[in-house]
């Protein structure tokens, strides 16, 4: 279960609404490499991992995913206040606004809305595993592709926080790996799936 | 205690808890580090008293601190995501 606390991982105070950069962050949200797909990802993958501690990884990163998920949320509400029609227009987020107003809702920058096909879970460690390495990079090269359109420090600010949560993570996934690996034959790794076909439980 | 203060003690809040949890992913994969095990009790034992304090001064930070005497600030003190004075 989960307990709420109410505070945010990291401070988000954005002064000035910026409808644009609303309208590119909201990929974080629902997008892709979002951070939707990245809870979903690593607290679905937890009931075929067999290994205690890899379980405890996934548990601890996909809770701070949730926590991250509220950060840029914020950050998108914090740009989309006291929006005027004349900006909505100025700032190209008609679109949006048309159908979410200035509402939060799980989308990519381009408007395509959040899917399950953004992550994978195929109950095999060591393919789990190797998934949540490649979506920390490319949760980091989304932050990396933000931070170069992004100016305001109010702005940048918290996403260089997100931006570095990411390479933590892909470190702790990189180590989670090798103790998955140091349970298996180091002859043939793949010799079998140590998820479905050596079962106890 | 007053506003300058709480904005203080949330933001040390942050710090600590955040040095906590980025200690409890290191303690995932290396559960017998004598250093990070040490250096986890510290914030651990730091965030408690804290996040005691700002609920007993200011506002509940989590359900175990929720305010039930008179009046139920859980809901009706500020959530993280709005903006000062809204």
């Amino acid at each position: 279960m989960w307990n709420y606390e109410k505070r945010l991982e990291y401070p988000v105070r954005i002064k000035k609404n910026d409808p644009r950069l609303a309208k590119i962050i909201i990929s974080q949200y629902g997008g892709p490499n979002g951070e939707i797909g990245a809870s979903m990802r690593y607290l679905s993958q937890r009931f075929a991992m067999p290994y205690k501690e890899v379980c405890g990884v996934l548990t601890d990163i996909g809770t701070e995913e949730l926590a991250h998920l509220e950060m840029v949320a914020t950050i998108v509400h914090q740009l989309t206040s006291d929006l005027t029609p004349e900006q909505v227009v100025a700032g190209g987020f008609e679109a949006y606004y048309t159908d979410h107003t200035t509402g939060i809702w799980a989308t990519n920058a381009s408007g395509e809305p959040y899917t399950a096909d953004f992550f994978q879970s195929i109950g095999d460690p060591i393919a789990d595993l190797n998934e949540n390495l490649a979506a920390e990079q490319k949760a980091r090269v989304t932050y990396d592709n933000l931070l170069r359109l992004i100016k305001d420090p109010d702005v940048r600010d918290p996403i260089a926080f997100l931006r570095e949560r990411e390479v933590v993570h892909y470190q702790r996934f990189g180590e989670a790996l090798r103790r998955v690996q140091d349970h298996l034959d180091s002859k043939n790794f793949y010799a079998f799936n140590p998820a479905f076909d050596c079962k106890k439980c | 205690m007053n506003q300058y203060d709480q904005k203080k003690l949330l933001s040390y809040i942050d710090a600590v808890s955040f040095a906590m949890y980025d200690t409890l992913l290191y303690l995932d994969t290396h559960p017998s580090d004598k250093k990070a095990l040490k250096a986890f009790e510290e914030y651990q034992s730091a965030r408690k008293k804290a996040v005691r304090e700002y609920s007993q001064y200011f506002e509940p930070l989590t359900l175990d601190y929720a305010d039930n005497r008179t009046h139920f600030t859980w809901a009706t003190s500020p959530w993280p995501w709005q903006k000062e004075g809204c």
